[in-house]
């Protein structure tokens, strides 16, 4: 559309952003080989499941613009999915996986349709409640382990058992084909319809936007990621433990509100941004790990941060470091003139 | 010439209050209907529910042949209708490019799997939708602000953006709510010479409300004044601007009966 003098220009930008996530890509898939089993365990397998959490959440929070407080739902329901379907070497596990994100998502399905046509804070409200459902039946039932858990093996493929360290492969690849997924649907024709409805539903809908259709499947699809996501949890944590979930920080409401705040701090509607956010929450929760409090307290006060001062998220801030320095030296110069 | 838009007997309310009541309306092709009363008529309220966002007590809608009465709003697009709204209602946060695309929605039927695989079908659709959106902005100027954001530009080209948006969809009938509310007098003459213009151009036929008498009765071949809800004239625009009815609702009754002699 736009012309430009040079006539390879328009191949720059693409080499570069290749050249730059095989480089990156290269880097993560070494970073097993160096690492300790505390660490894979504490931040590489959580940074890498949770990036795969927030991108589909990303898609629903800053796609359609509906705050879901119930997410940790799908993420234990995914868990326990693959959980009981490969506690006792039935499954293979990355069968386990894709039957969890399939459950999870028939739960979102399920759950999208009636919650449609609420908005803000109704929807949230709805959502929380289901998170806190789903935490409170597995919390009691026994099927889900009870009081004593459920142990998951070490996923194996052929003669071959991950450990902590090199499941972080198998984290790493299914984040890289989400994260290609995510971004063609945000960036296509699904992706449009999605912000369109959340700019304004009039306008789309005569635009011959479904709306039901483009908000069910936003729910849905984030359902089946965070299902996913919770597959994978359970297959390198080794172990389900579904007593207090409610409270717990990997299946009830502080869970929830920690992928709410990996969307919000990460960027609001930006494909990178979740993964940045993800792995920013993430970082703060394993540096802070003996103070979980004030972890918490930490990324609520980033929530706050970015939404008074940095809407863009982590992702937004180059821009808004270039615009805040125009700005200084702009002044700069005015008082210059004045002096 | 078939009629392209019309409504019979169509009446609506809000709990006791009545927002229409009674209303017909019809509307040939390739014409342009002005629809006028005061604050409060029922103008709206009727264009809402053309459009199928609210549920009439009574009453049929029918655009061409097609009884619409019990469609979906999504569903109208695809049977030629669109619409600009009073308050533009575009994507603010969207580029306006991406706002004329989804115009196009209906043109391109996107799958989750076309669009997350980037599979060819998707690619050919995203395509044609964007050499037709690309057109359109050409048409209306709007090239240069292809990439910015909707929300940042001044209100009279947040119109022509609406403007094109409805176009997106390759309508036949065009529902246009106050296009001229907020312009500039100069403003205002260039869309009315756009709106005239566009409907030849694209065979359109246009169904408009304006609280501008000068352009409702420059550009209308046929208008219908609303007043509380009721259909009290309708007509070509030199015998509306007579009618004493309409006068009435405009100016209070005593005073439409002191000037109406001197009119006749």
């Amino acid at each position: 559309m736009k012309s430009s003098p040079n006539p390879w220009a328009f191949l720059r930008p693409g080499i570069w952003r290749v050249a730059a996530m095989v480089v990156a890509v290269a880097a993560l898939a070494c970073l097993p080989l160096i690492c300790t089993t505390s660490f894979a365990v504490g931040f590489l397998d959580p940074a890498g499941t949770y990036a795969i959490l927030a991108l589909g959440l990303n898609l629903l929070i800053g796609g359609t613009g509906q705050f879901s407080l119930g997410h940790a739902g799908f993420f234990a329901i995914g868990a326990f999915t693959a959980g009981i379907l490969s506690s006792n070497d039935t499954w293979p596990f990355w069968l386990a996986i894709l039957a969890a994100g399939i459950v999870a998502g028939l739960f979102g399905g399920v759950l999208g349709l009636p919650t449609l046509r609420l908005i803000g804070p109704y929807f949230s409200m709805a959502t929380l409640g289901f998170g806190l459902l789903v935490a409170e039946i597995l919390g009691t039932a026994s099927w889900a382990g009870g009081r004593t858990g459920i142990t998951v093996n070490y996923p194996q493929a052929g003669f071959y058992t991950f450990d902590e360290l090199s499941f972080f492969w198998v984290i790493l690849g299914v984040a890289i084909v989400t994260f290609f997924l995510v971004w063609n649907l945000r960036h296509g024709a699904t992706g449009r319809a999605f912000v369109a409805l959340r700019e304004s539903d009039f306008a789309a809908r005569v635009c011959g936007v479904h709306l039901a259709r483009y908000r069910v499947l936003a729910f849905a699809i984030s359902a089946v990621l965070a299902g996913i996501a919770g597959a994978l949890f359970a297959n390198w944590n080794g172990f389900l433990d579904a007593s207090n979930s409610v409270t717990s920080s990997t299946f009830g409401l502080p869970a929830s509100v920690a992928f709410v705040a990996m969307v919000v701090v990460g960027g609001l509607d930006s494909t990178f941004g979740s993964i940045l956010g993800a792995v920013f929450i993430t970082a703060v929760q394993y540096w802070l790990q003996d103070r979980p409090e004030l972890a918490e307290t930490l990324y609520g006060a980033c929530i706050v941060a970015v939404l008074l001062w940095a809407r863009g998220g982590l992702v937004g801030l180059p821009a808004l470091t270039r615009a805040a320095w125009g700005n200084l030296r702009g002044r700069v110069k005015a008082g210059e003139a004045h002096g | 010439m078939a009629d392209a838009l019309t409504v019979r007997d169509l009446s609506l309310s809000f709990g006791g209050i009545v927002a229409l009541d009674q209303v017909n309306l019809s509307l040939e092709a390739g014409s342009i209907g002005g629809l006028i009363g005061p604050n409060g008529a029922g103008k709206t309220s009727l264009l809402n529910c053309i459009c199928r966002f609210y549920q009439p007590q009574q009453g049929t809608i029918r655009l061409g042949n097609l009884d619409v009465s019990r469609r979906a709003p999504h569903q109208l697009a695809d049977h030629g209708l669109a619409r600009t709204f009073q308050h533009t209602e575009l994507f603010r946060a969207m580029t306006v490019l991406d706002n004329v695309l989804v115009g196009a929605h209906t043109r391109g039927r996107p799958s989750v799997i076309g669009d997350a695989l980037r599979l060819p079908s998707a690619r050919r659709a995203a395509a044609a939708q964007v050499s037709l959106a690309s057109g359109l902005l050409e048409r209306f100027d709007l090239m240069a602000l292809a990439d910015i954001r909707a929300g940042a530009l001044p209100l009279g080209l947040q119109k022509r953006v609406g403007l094109a948006r409805a176009l997106a969809s390759r309508p036949s009938l065009i529902l246009l709510d106050e296009p001229a509310a907020g312009l500039n007098p100069s403003e205002k003459r260039e869309i009315a010479a756009l709106l005239k213009g566009l409907q030849r151009e694209f065979d359109l036929t246009l169904l408009l409300i304006d609280h501008d008498m000068d352009l409702v009765m420059g550009l209308c071949d046929q208008v219908t004044v609303l007043d509380f809800g009721r259909r009290i004239a309708s007509g070509p625009p030199k015998a509306i601007q007579r009618d004493p009815r309409v006068l009435a609702a405009y100016l209070g009754a005593q005073y439409a009966s002191a000037l109406g002699p001197q009119e006749q």
